[in-house]
């Protein structure tokens, strides 16, 4: 089956006999191969942190220290697995991968080391900034504007020095992985810097430029869409790659491939609004989302059955070869998650699972089993290769991957049930029509049992991967590195006539940057229906007359809930059903966002909804209960935020953030920048009052307490979701 | 409310149903496209990845059971 260049020659027409040698890059794989494997432990062990967080609140490793709190260490956790472990996954792969289809060199070793730097520099910085608390508060893309800024550049390294290497190519025919590669190069491109625009106030501080629904659907575009393009475009491309290499044997259907790779594409990118059914989003778009994202069964389970039926005939390979093993359960996972995924878009099923960690449940098979186990299972076949070796033990890889299997049940199981358990306790009512479980608490206590079974399964799942480390370490020690490959093959003919009658995606097949430019027209499509309508209404958002921009002292507080990443736990979208508004009270309305910059709707409820939490309690019950949670809420899971007690608040930047939100369209007064201060200080004033009435404080508590951080918090909780009270008793 | 003010912009109803037909019409021109590809380029694409440099330790039958 397998071909030598002189063969590949002969078959191409009009080419000559010479042949060109030169030599693969391997050195740029395997830094990429190191780098994916010590930032993947790295951002499992902060999974585990924040995991054991959950159920050891107090534990004297992290409580009362900052920039280790969940809010912080979960942001951190996404970043480092998705960018740093997946994204140097995707580079390994797509520097072996992309040399070899094309039989060239890469274009620049100056490029790709620049791209690797850089890389590497940009994952620094988020492990410096987020836990600093230096955040967007938009997950998944949490980076301040400078990194921002950073990504955009070494993408475009990334990108140019992919593109040249393509118009350089000793084959023809640009083989379907390199498309996925392209359509994940371009449609990242877009998302990154659409959802990132936002308004500087300083060097670490931002606002988005969009507020309320807008940013909500901006952000789930993007959102699901570096689900669908950076964890799965460019790991569909490395499957049609490695499975096939693994396997010894061609794809099992190229056709399908073609099918696969444009529905897949073309689709994707509508699919963003399942993750807002039943928000404040308009329902026309929360149908839309809904269609194409079951529509998507039918792509991903074609690309899933082609890389399985690639294995035709050769299972029992499988039993043997751990390599093959990885792949068929990552492709397996895929196949579960991308089933699951539409089912969830579904909205009577998302009524159930959404905000619950049946969604952590279902985003971990796509992480561990696709995304991680492909990556094993590249790892495991490359390093020997490019060491010019065998692997050390076959026997360890098999442990490997049965305790990385059990592992990933162990971890999913447990969240589909505590999902399941936890949405029917918050929906249940008694006989007469009240809340069974009303106290939020209730819920969280029930599921503790299987956060910890989450735990211990994510533990395997790290054991494993250390075995992997030590497998390919003594693997290395026993080869040689292979640094520059030699390979010879055919130029191109330069002058190629088309066949008469070829198809236009012939032509485009051949033609990287016309292949660019139809995936960017495809997936701007998808974009334009999706954002376009809630662009062209920006001027007449139904604004409800009672609400108002925050007070300098809520908008600092309402910084500081960003930067305690509160909304990895919390919510700010009550939804219109009867268990919700009995529970938190009046469902969440388009128009009382509209200052909001960024939006804080969240999407998982570890802790109940917040949009309605103001004045529900006292100034004192939230001073007590953000000191010590458990001693308000005994068996309370929230961390307790001392240093808010502590730290003063930073007032310098109030003018310009003032000033930013009017630049965004906020309507202070002209001038107010200059009085925001004054102003903060009288409200801060008041409620160190009402913690003094209250009993909580004395002269001396009081005095010291005025200007710390704890009073803007209060101040922007007790705000929240006020607003359209004030009609109701206006009226 | 919300809905009130999208049906003010053009056309805002037809939205869905112009997405739906835009994806159809290019998948059916896709599915022709897939069905006329000639055999012998689809044989040849599909055997890129396995063509080249390939090193004979790896691909020997022995590299049924090889790690
Ligand atoms: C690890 C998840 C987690 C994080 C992070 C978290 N909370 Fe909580 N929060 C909870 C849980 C669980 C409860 C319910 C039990 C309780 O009252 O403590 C809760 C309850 C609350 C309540 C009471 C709500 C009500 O209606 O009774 C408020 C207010 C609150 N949290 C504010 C915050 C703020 C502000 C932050 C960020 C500084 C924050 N939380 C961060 C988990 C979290």
């Amino acid at each position: 089956m397998t071909k030598n260049p002189t063969e590949t020659i002969a078959k191409s027409p009009g080419a000559g006999v010479q042949l060109e040698h030169f030599s693969y890059d391997n050195s740029i794989v395997r830094m990429f191969a190191i780098a994916t494997t010590i930032w993947g432990i790295a951002g499992m062990l902060v999974g585990l942190i924040a995991a054991f967080q959950l159920v050891l609140p107090d534990l004297g490793l992290w409580d009362g220290i900052g920039e280790l709190s969940f809010g912080r260490i979960r942001p951190l956790h996404t970043n480092a697995a998705i960018f740093a472990f997946v994204g140097n996954g995707i580079f390994m792969g797509v520097y072996y991968s992309l040399q070899r289809l094309l039989k060239t060199r890469m274009y620049s070793d100056v490029l790709s080391s620049i791209h690797f730097w850089g890389w590497q520099l940009i994952i620094l910085s988020a492990l410096l900034t987020l836990p600093l608390g230096i955040t967007t508060g938009k997950e998944y893309a949490e980076l301040e504007w400078p990194i921002d800024i950073a990504i955009t550049l070494v993408w475009v390294v990334f990108g140019l020095n992919m593109l040249m290497t393509i118009l350089k190519r000793r084959e023809r025919h640009i083989y379907v992985a390199i498309w996925f590669f392209l359509a994940t190069w371009v449609t990242v491109a877009v998302l990154h810097i659409v959802n990132s625009l936002e308004m500087p106030v300083s060097l670490f501080k931002s606002y988005s430029i969009y507020a309320g629904v807008q940013d909500a659907l901006v952000q789930w575009w993007y959102g699901h869409n570096a689900v669908a393009f950076f964890l799965t475009t460019p790991y569909l491309g490395l499957m049609y790659y490695f499975v096939p290499k693994a396997a010894n044997r061609p794809v099992y259907s190229y056709r399908l491939s073609i099918i696969h790779f444009w529905a897949l594409i073309f689709i994707y990118i509508w699919a963003g609004p399942h993750h807002l059914l039943y928000t404040a989003l308009p329902d026309w778009a929360q149908s839309l989302g809904t269609v194409f994202s079951v529509m998507l069964i039918a792509p991903s389970w074609g690309g899933m059955l082609n890389g399985l039926l690639t294995l035709r005939g050769a299972w029992d390979k499988v039993r043997n070869d751990p390599v093959l093993k990885f792949l068929v359960v990552a492709v397996t996972a895929y196949g579960m998650a991308t089933f699951e995924g539409p089912m969830l878009s579904i909205k009577s099923v998302n009524a159930i699972s959404h905000y619950t960690d049946w969604t952590i449940g279902h985003v971990h098979i796509g992480t561990l089993g696709w995304n991680g186990f492909l990556t094993f299972g590249i790892l495991y076949w490359l390093i020997p290769r490019i060491y010019n070796t065998r692997l050390f033990s076959t026997k360890l890889a098999n442990a490997h991957f049965w305790i990385g299997t059990l592992g990933i049940v162990m971890y999913a199981v447990p969240l589909y049930w505590a999902g399941w358990t936890q949405s029917l306790m918050w929906k249940e009512f008694d006989g007469d029509g009240f809340l069974v479980y009303n106290n939020f608490l209730d819920t969280v206590l029930q599921i503790i049992p299987m956060y910890w079974m989450r735990a211990i399964g994510g533990t395997l799942y790290l054991i494993g991967v250390f075995m992997m480390v030590y497998n390919l370490i003594v693997t290395t020690s026993k080869g040689q590195f292979v640094a520059e490959e030699a390979a010879s093959a055919a130029p191109l003919p330069k002058n190629y006539v088309s066949k008469k009658g070829e198809y236009w995606h012939r032509w485009i097949e051949r033609r990287p940057v016309q292949m660019l430019v139809a995936s960017l027209v495809l997936i701007l499509i998808g974009t334009f229906f999706e954002l376009a309508p809630s662009f062209l209404i920006k001027n007449n958002v139904p604004t409800i007359a009672s609400v108002q921009p925050y007070t300098p002292l809520e908008l600092q507080g309402r910084d500081i809930y960003i930067r305690a990443g509160c909304y990895t736990c919390h919510s700010q979208m009550v939804r219109p059903f009867r268990s919700e508004t009995e529970r938190y009270g009046e469902y969440s309305k388009a128009g009382e966002f509209v200052y909001e910059h960024p939006f804080q709707w969240g999407s998982k409820r570890t802790g109940p909804d917040l949009h309605r939490v103001g004045k529900k309690y006292s100034d004192s019950w939230h001073y007590q209960h953000m000191l010590d949670p458990r001693g308000i809420s005994p068996g309370s899971i929230m961390p307790a935020y001392p240093w808010l007690y502590e730290n003063v608040l930073d007032n310098s930047l109030l003018p310009n953030k003032i000033r930013a939100m009017q630049s965004l369209g906020v309507p202070y007064p002209e001038g107010y920048d200059e009085k925001a201060a004054t102003e903060l200080q009288q409200q801060a004033a008041t409620v160190v009052q009402n913690l003094q009435r209250e009993g909580t404080l004395d002269d001396n508590q009081a005095q010291y307490i005025q200007d710390k951080e704890i009073i803007a918090l209060i101040a922007y909780l007790q705000r929240l979701g006020t607003d359209i009270k004030a009609k109701a008793e206006a009226q | 409310m919300y809905k009130e003010v999208l049906r003010t912009v053009e056309g805002i109803t037809e939205f869905p149903v112009l997405a739906i037909l835009i994806f159809f019409v290019f998948f059916l021109i896709l599915l022709v496209y897939v069905v006329k590809l000639d055999k012998g380029s689809v044989r040849h694409y599909a055997h890129i990845p396995l063509e080249g440099d390939e090193d004979p330790r790896f691909v020997s039958p022995q590299s049924d059971s090889k790690p």
